[in-house]
């Protein structure tokens, strides 16, 4: 067993403000203190336990926000999420720390330090600084986690050795009993394991006798097992609406990026994806970007979003992003090379540029032609989805381009007439058909020459002779 | 010095008369032996711009680039129509030899989206040829960024414009005007307004229903008033009133390379040729 802890100490703050990177001092207060505070309000002199009268006097334009407990909770169940791509066992203690049993993932990522290697700069990317600790036991990690002392325990007897350095301050009890250990003179875990058991527990609770044989493994310590969410819904809040597209896209990418952590540890993808853009006194804008075959890439998902995006322009600054992706599909993982190179399949590559047309020009501009067995002209083709296969009949007789509504012709002398009078060079090609479904049609056709030099494919109603009709052009 | 002549010759820039047999790297052969003889490397520029100026639709304006275009549909990359004036037949392309299945259809709602879709389409790497329409009035220096996207995907971008164009400067590495097909030989003329590292303004005769790998002698004509109406009468019997032969599709056969020694090369020139191309 070892247990990663991913301690989040400004996860008040980090709740308010990781949707943006903006240098407003902003401070969270709880119970009319202040709590956390970011660089800008550090800056000014502000710190937290300050109150708040004297924080406004050093900061004018300090922001304050009330801490969101609910909040805090969620984004620790949708780290939880994103973590499941490191380790099948990942539990959350609130209200401020991630536990991660890495013992089985060690060899598929090639050691902790390659492991960690990927997990601590993509926690950074979602917006969340973080202290972390590793050891044989939950308890202990998390101590050192809290003590920021990074260095790893994984030798089960260099527990007690690791742990009696700790100061006691880090134990959580309450304020009366931290006065109780100062009062005996007991600045450290070593010298609070000292004491004989029985006293411990009678003096202190047995909470923390307990604790203390669950971080030195002497107790089974089970943690309960993070179930992942079936769908996911991501939020973030601006503290100060956001202007432009760039502020929102900042925002999205930290969603798309907890979202890829999510999808890669159930080994799914996403087809379609749900943003709505909330704005002050104006209806939500709604956007939902689709792809051709489910993905996670980040990166791909951005791209997609961004180009719908621009699209749009915004009724209003924005006050909250929301991403939702309801339906998660199975996608088998791809291999770590392949991750790494950024090298893809070639058919990847060519859904990639529709993607992309589709994204900015709408779903129905973008299409494939193919053939159907019909003799009515304008039934012989369809336009399908990029993703459908195509049928394909050739015709040689028949022109390259053709009209989408035939066009009537004005006929002069009995002759058909486009920009002068037209030469029938070859025809006619009688087409009767359609009885069945009411759109028959009964027509002669004919290639003629134009004055100008142009090849047009015409015919003449047999219903109504001497109507004649454009309906392509040889390109 | 022979390996510094070879090095010279690979310059795209320097062209040889009598160097047109078969295409160099970086051309698509069109399929008219006559085109690819008068084309600067023996066909269509690959990674680059070519402007066709033609004035009515139906003189054969698609018809020139078909024999191109079902080779290269067979490449395994799109082939992508950006804002098409008319609908892309599809019996009729599949009858020109086109693999239907990479075929990519845009229809752009705005003016400003279809070059941004023909850059996207270019740059992508993922398409062989982008045939767009940017319509009337799209000034030429916005073509720019185009031909540097063709450059980067190495995709061949073909653009459709009216032949009142002519007199404008353009980054297109070729620009050709299509003149309709006369009623006397049944033959369109594409006159050669410019092209990258070749001759300029001469034209070539071409049966578009009837391409060719064999190259017939090619005479090159004094520019003419870029009018497609001009010489030939109306209503004048046209002398094959019979159904016309149906196109083939072209195959990459090297057809013309074995009967292609015509006058002009040099036999020394051509022995280097042949050594860079084994090497």
């Amino acid at each position: 067993m070892l247990w990663l802890a991913l301690h989040l100490p400004h996860l008040p703050l980090e709740v308010h403000c990781r949707g943006t990177d903006t240098d407003q001092a902003l401070a969270v207060i709880d119970g009319g203190r202040i709590l956390a505070v970011n660089s800008a309000a550090a800056g000014a002199g502000v710190h937290p336990g300050l109150g708040l009268a004297a924080a406004r006097s050093l900061a004018p334009s300090l922001m304050l926000l009330e801490r969101h407990p609910a909040g805090e909770a969620r984004a620790l169940r949708q780290l939880a999420d994103w973590a499941l791509q490191f380790t099948s066992q990942v539990s959350c203690q609130a209200p401020d720390t991630l536990l991660l049993e890495l013992g089985g993932s060690l060899r598929l990522f090639g050691g902790l330090t390659p492991l960690l290697r990927r997990l601590e700069p993509e926690l950074a990317a979602l917006g969340y600084r973080h202290q972390r600790g590793t050891a044989p036991t939950p308890v202990a990690a998390w101590l050192l986690a809290r003590n920021s002392d990074s260095a790893p325990i994984t030798d089960p007897e260099d527990l007690h050795r690791r742990l009696a350095a700790l100061p006691a301050s880090l134990l959580p009890l309450d304020h009366a009993r931290h006065q109780a250990l100062s009062g005996l003179g007991i600045r450290t875990l070593g010298e609070l394991m000292a004491l004989p058991a029985r006293d411990l527990g009678n003096r202190l609770g047995k909470e923390l006798l307990s604790l203390l044989e669950r971080a030195l493994g002497r107790q089974p310590d089970p943690r309960p097992r993070h179930h992942p969410a079936r769908h996911y819904r991501g939020r973030l809040e601006f503290p100060t609406p956001a202007e432009g597209s760039e502020a929102v896209l900042f925002a999205l990418h930290r969603l798309l990026q907890e979202l890829a952590g999510l999808l890669r540890g159930l080994e799914t993808g996403v087809q379609q994806l749900d943003l709505r853009l909330e704005h002050r006194r104006v209806p939500a804008t709604r956007l939902q970007p689709g792809l051709m075959r489910p993905s996670r890439s980040p990166a791909h998902l951005l791209m997609i979003c961004r180009e719908r995006l621009e699209q749009h322009t915004l009724p209003a600054p924005v006050t909250a992003i929301e991403l939702r992706a309801e339906h998660l599909l199975p996608l088998p993982p791809e291999a770590m090379i392949l991750l790494e190179s950024g090298a893809q399949a070639p058919e990847q590559h060519r859904l990639e540029l529709i993607e992309r047309l589709r994204a900015r020009l709408g779903e129905e501009a973008v299409g494939r032609l193919a053939t159907l067995p019909e003799h009515r002209p304008e039934k012989a083709w369809r336009l399908l989805p990029p993703d459908r296969a195509a049928e394909q009949r050739p015709d040689p007789h028949r022109p390259l381009w053709l009209l989408s509504s035939p066009r009537a012709l004005r006929t002069g002398q009995g002759l058909p007439h486009w920009q002068g009078p037209l030469l029938l060079c070859h025809g006619p090609e009688r087409i009767e058909t359609g009885w069945w479904d009411g759109e028959d049609i009964c027509r002669d056709y004919y290639r003629a020459r134009a004055a100008n030099g142009a090849l047009l494919w015409i015919y003449q109603d047999r219903r109504r002779p001497g109507d004649w009709y454009l309906h392509g052009f040889f390109g | 010095m022979n390996e510094a002549l070879e090095h010279l010759l690979q310059e795209p820039a320097i062209w040889r008369a009598g160097d047109s047999g078969q295409p160099r790297p970086g051309h698509i052969p069109s399929g008219f032996a006559e085109l690819d003889a008068a084309l600067p490397g023996g066909g269509w520029p690959d990674s680059a711009l070519t402007e066709l100026l033609h004035a009515p639709h139906g003189i054969g304006e698609l018809r020139l680039f078909m024999p191109a275009l079902a080779r290269l549909s067979r490449s395994g990359r799109w082939i992508a129509l950006i804002a098409p004036p008319h609908i892309p037949y599809a019996p009729a392309l599949a009858a020109q030899g086109v693999d239907l299945s990479r075929i990519l259809l845009v229809h752009p709602r705005r003016h400003q989206d279809t070059l941004w879709a023909a850059e996207q389409a270019l740059r992508s790497g993922t398409c062989a040829a982008v045939l767009a329409w940017p319509g009337s009035g799209t000034p030429a220096r916005q073509f720019r960024r185009l031909q540097l996207a063709a450059e980067a995907g190495r995709s061949w971008g073909i653009l459709f414009r009216g032949h009142d164009c002519t007199q404008e400067a353009s980054p297109s590495a070729l620009r050709v005007v299509l003149h309709a097909e006369t009623p006397e030989d049944g033959n369109a003329r594409l006159e050669l307004l410019k092209c990258r590292g070749g001759l300029i303004r001469h034209s070539v005769q071409l049966d578009l229903d009837r391409p060719r790998t064999r190259a017939l002698p090619v005479k090159p004509t004094t520019p003419v008033v870029a009018n497609g109406a001009t010489g030939w009468q109306q209503r004048r019997p046209r002398p094959d009133n019979r159904p016309r032969p149906e196109p083939q599709p072209q195959l990459p056969l090297p057809l013309g390379r074995s009967g292609t020694t015509r006058g002009g090369a040099s036999p020394g020139l051509r022995l280097v040729h042949h050594r860079h191309v084994e090497s």
